[in-house]
């Protein structure tokens, strides 16, 4: 009887919801979303006469970050909307899963409650996957979610809370394999690095202020760069609409940006000379830098950055290194006249892959930048790095003993750990076009994971020694030679030590495509 | 400023017999588990209180729905599944009254072990279900404090037993796709959003599904063979409206 009255009152108030007059709507009225992401009046400026007649819009020079009827609206013209924001990250694990499940065909992604719940009840772990995996397509991956936060209006900050808790949520529920340590770092934490500086990159290309053609390609362009922030871009009008660009220099292009372009052959060899084992491939390098610890006036976090790749034709993986080095926190201790003292507080990320060694990691750097003027021409330039490094990555000839990877898929060839270290460069400059430079990095690794079978002591400090000449041709061209050695000293508490070395020299042309400012390599 | 009726000073033509809190759980707990029953029963409470004390609109552009609930086994699949524990996430885009999507829905099953050798009754953590959906709906009411919809969805589905993620030997990427048991599912979902909030509503609704696949096979744990089921279930969760 009870359930029969229950079920009454189930239907009808089922009929009651079915038949609810339009009066228990609300007369309030509401943007709809289109309407809401549209420009406001502080931001539909135009820079010149004939965009200002276009869009019927009041000129102004530039449209700085400004609040509109208690909204933040960034100097893209982006609204900050948190749930749009979380959103996205829900839909890239979304869009990765369907991926991996559907096309790749992966047997990591049948995920369900129960393995939802064996996930958040085990806890973290870590993997085995392979080291371009966990130590470039995570960081990417990570990328997304931090472009997420950025193109909606949320600061370097913020957007890293994102990648965190994309990583997390991944790592929870888009994979059946446990959460792993080394996933939601190089994820999270690279993700951020990565993620901000396709967001500047892209802003690079970007012209709010361009129509036509040009304004088609650079969007597009922009759109390769950074994909989540052209798709809001396209979702929100604002990629088509004619609009100011940012008036600050550091959120497009600095007073001082400069891209090269290498080409050329490398010659990599192990062992004592070059000669051993050694082989030949082709190069190609980009090593971009985005403003001047010295002369830049803003110094928000990737105000300042440094962004190198290089590509290695024949070896085993065509990406043969990636770095990015931006700053947090900057301040200056000795500023004018011929000597200038810089310090920084610096997020890095190095990934290093190739035939003879493997080598990266999520990286905080405390820097001190120097400038010593010797002439009109020449100039001196040092930074002096106490590296602390959240986690990296190093091959390892005992790695594939590693304890605690479930789900064990593979052996895995390097060690993961945290570790400190230093380094030490100096670039001399001749009409602010660099001639020579040197650097020496040592880095100590402590083995959380791999070769420290049950907990046993394991240990690796790896150095690295550069030197580079420059012979410039012209104003933009140039020919140089670079020689680099890899040292791996491998300490194991349960088998002998072993140790590694990797010379290398590379042998190239370079174009200094300078975009603002001069070049100043 | 337009008057903002509330549902609790509203005065209906035809006054409902409004279930009791007693009768809610009660019906509920003719379905399932106590604690998603005791969980689905606040979540509920919590939604329409919520619901009758926030300024409402109608929504539209892209929707996100992500939900949890339990759902019920029958057909030739209740042979083996019992009752299962289901997630769900959709991406839609509303226009006017309708909306348009794609949806994942997960679902962990207990199997019913009588007769299942106790060494095989430890590999049999389970079966689990995951269904891409193509979905449209339509909401009757599109302002206001209760709004019901009505959704058909068409998905791909693949069954795999649950075990194979923990204990099977090592597996390369692509080489496990056809272990699954795949066809598809027709669903018919009938809910109800209560706004709370600008952007955000709470989603209630009843979830049936028909399923047709090549054969389940976990008969090497003692378990019947199976090819098609339907189900019935409840899902609970929050809509999100960017």
């Amino acid at each position: 009887m009870a359930g029969t009255a229950c079920r009454s009152g189930w239907a009808l108030t089922a009929l009651l919801l079915l038949v609810t007059p339009d009066g228990f709507a609300q007369q309030t009225p509401e943007q709809t979303n289109a309407e809401r992401l549209q420009p406001a009046a502080p931001v539909t400026i135009a820079t010149t006469p004939a965009v200002a007649a276009d869009t019927g819009a009041k000129t102004a020079e530039s449209a700085p970050a400004t609040q509109d009827d208690g909204e933040w609206i960034g100097p893209w013209g982006e609204r900050r909307s948190l749930g749009a924001a979380v959103g996205e990250v829900v839909a890239i694990n979304i869009l990765v899963w369907s991926f991996n499940e559907y096309i790749r065909g992966a047997d990591f992604t049948q995920v369900s409650p129960r393995s939802w719940w064996k996930n958040i009840s085990g806890g973290f772990t870590y993997d085995d996957n392979h080291f371009t995996t966990n130590m470039f397509a995570h960081p990417y991956h990570g990328s997304l979610y931090h472009s997420a936060g950025r193109s909606n209006g949320f600061n370097y900050w913020q957007s890293l809370g994102f990648s965190l808790f994309g990583s997390l949520m991944w790592e929870c529920c888009g994979e059946t394999h446990p959460p792993a340590w080394n996933d939601w770092i190089a994820t999270g934490v690279g993700g951020a690095a990565v993620g901000e500086t396709l967001y500047r990159l892209s802003g690079t290309v970007l012209d709010n202020t361009a129509t036509g053609a040009e304004r088609t390609w650079r969007e597009i362009g922009a759109f390769a760069i950074n994909p989540v922030r052209g798709f809001n871009r396209l979702l929100s009008g604002r990629s088509g609409r004619v609009m100011p660009n940012p008036e600050e220099p550091e959120d497009r292009i600095p007073n001082i940006m400069s891209n090269r372009l290498s080409a050329g052959i490398r010659v990599i060899g192990e062992g004592e000379s070059l000669s051993d084992s050694s082989e030949t491939h082709g190069l190609f390098q980009v090593e971009f830098k985005f403003g001047d610890e010295f002369t830049s006036q803003r110094r928000k976090p990737f105000d300042i950055f440094d962004f190198g790749l290089q590509l290695n034709l024949g070896d085993k993986e065509t990406l043969g290194r990636l770095s990015i080095r931006g700053n947090l926190f900057t301040t200056d201790l000795k500023k004018g006249g011929n000597t200038q003292h810089v310090f920084a507080v610096e997020q890095e990320f190095q990934y290093m892959n190739n035939n003879a060694f493997e080598f990266g990691g999520q990286m905080m750097d405390a820097s001190l930048h120097s400038r010593f003027g010797l002439s009109n021409d020449w100039s001196i330039r040092t930074q002096l790095d106490a590296i602390f490094m959240i986690l990296g990555a190093v091959n390892s000839e005992w790695a594939f003993l590693a304890n605690d990877i479930p789900n064990r898929e593979r052996f895995r060839e390097y060690d993961f750990g945290p570790g400190v270290g230093g380094r030490i460069q100096a670039n001399v400059a001749h009409k602010g076009r660099q001639v020579f430079s040197a650097f020496y990095w040592y880095q100590w690794l402590d083995t959380q994971n791999g070769s420290n079978l049950n907990g046993s002591d394991a240990y690796h400090i790896v150095q690295l020694i550069g030197l580079r000449g420059m012979v410039p041709i012209g104003s933009k061209f140039g020919v140089g030679a670079d020689a680099y050695l890899f040292l791996r000293d491998s300490h194991f508490e349960l088998f002998d030590n072993t140790n590694q070395r990797v010379p290398q020299v590379r042998l190239y042309g370079t174009w200094d495509v300078a975009m603002s400012g001069g070049g100043r390599h | 400023m337009a008057h903002v009726p509330r549902i609790g000073t509203l005065a209906p033509r035809h006054p409902p017999r409004v279930p009791s809190v007693r009768c809610w759980s009660r019906t509920l707990s003719s379905y399932g588990d106590a604690g998603l029953r005791h969980v689905a029963a606040i979540l509920v409470i919590l939604a329409i209180s919520l619901g009758t004390s926030t300024p409402l609109a109608a929504q539209s552009g892209f929707g996100f729905t992500g939900a949890l609930g339990w759902e019920s086994v029958s057909g030739g699949a209740s042979q083996v599944l019992e009752s299962g524990i289901t997630g769900e996430f959709d991406i839609y885009y509303l226009f006017g009254h309708f909306r348009t999507g794609i949806g994942v829905n997960v679902v962990s099953y207990d199997v019913d072990k009588e007769g299942v050798p106790p060494v095989v009754q430890e590999l049999t953590d389970g079966v689990s279900r995951v269904t891409l959906n193509l979905l449209i709906g339509y909401k009757f009411i599109t302002t206001g404090t209760f709004q019901p919809y009505l959704e058909g969805r068409i998905g791909y589905v693949r069954f795999r037993p649950e075990w194979n993620y923990w204990l099977s030997p090592p597996e390369e990427p692509g080489e496990n796709t056809s272990d699954r048991e795949k066809g598809i599912q027709y669903t018919l979902r009938g809910g109800l959003e209560i706004p709370f909030a600008k952007k955000w509503s709470a989603d209630v609704s009843a979830v049936w599904s028909k399923f047709n696949i090549t054969e389940v096979t976990p008969a090497a744990d003692g378990l019947e063979p199976f090819d098609s089921g339907s189900t019935f279930g409840f899902l609970v969760g929050t809509s999100f409206y960017p």
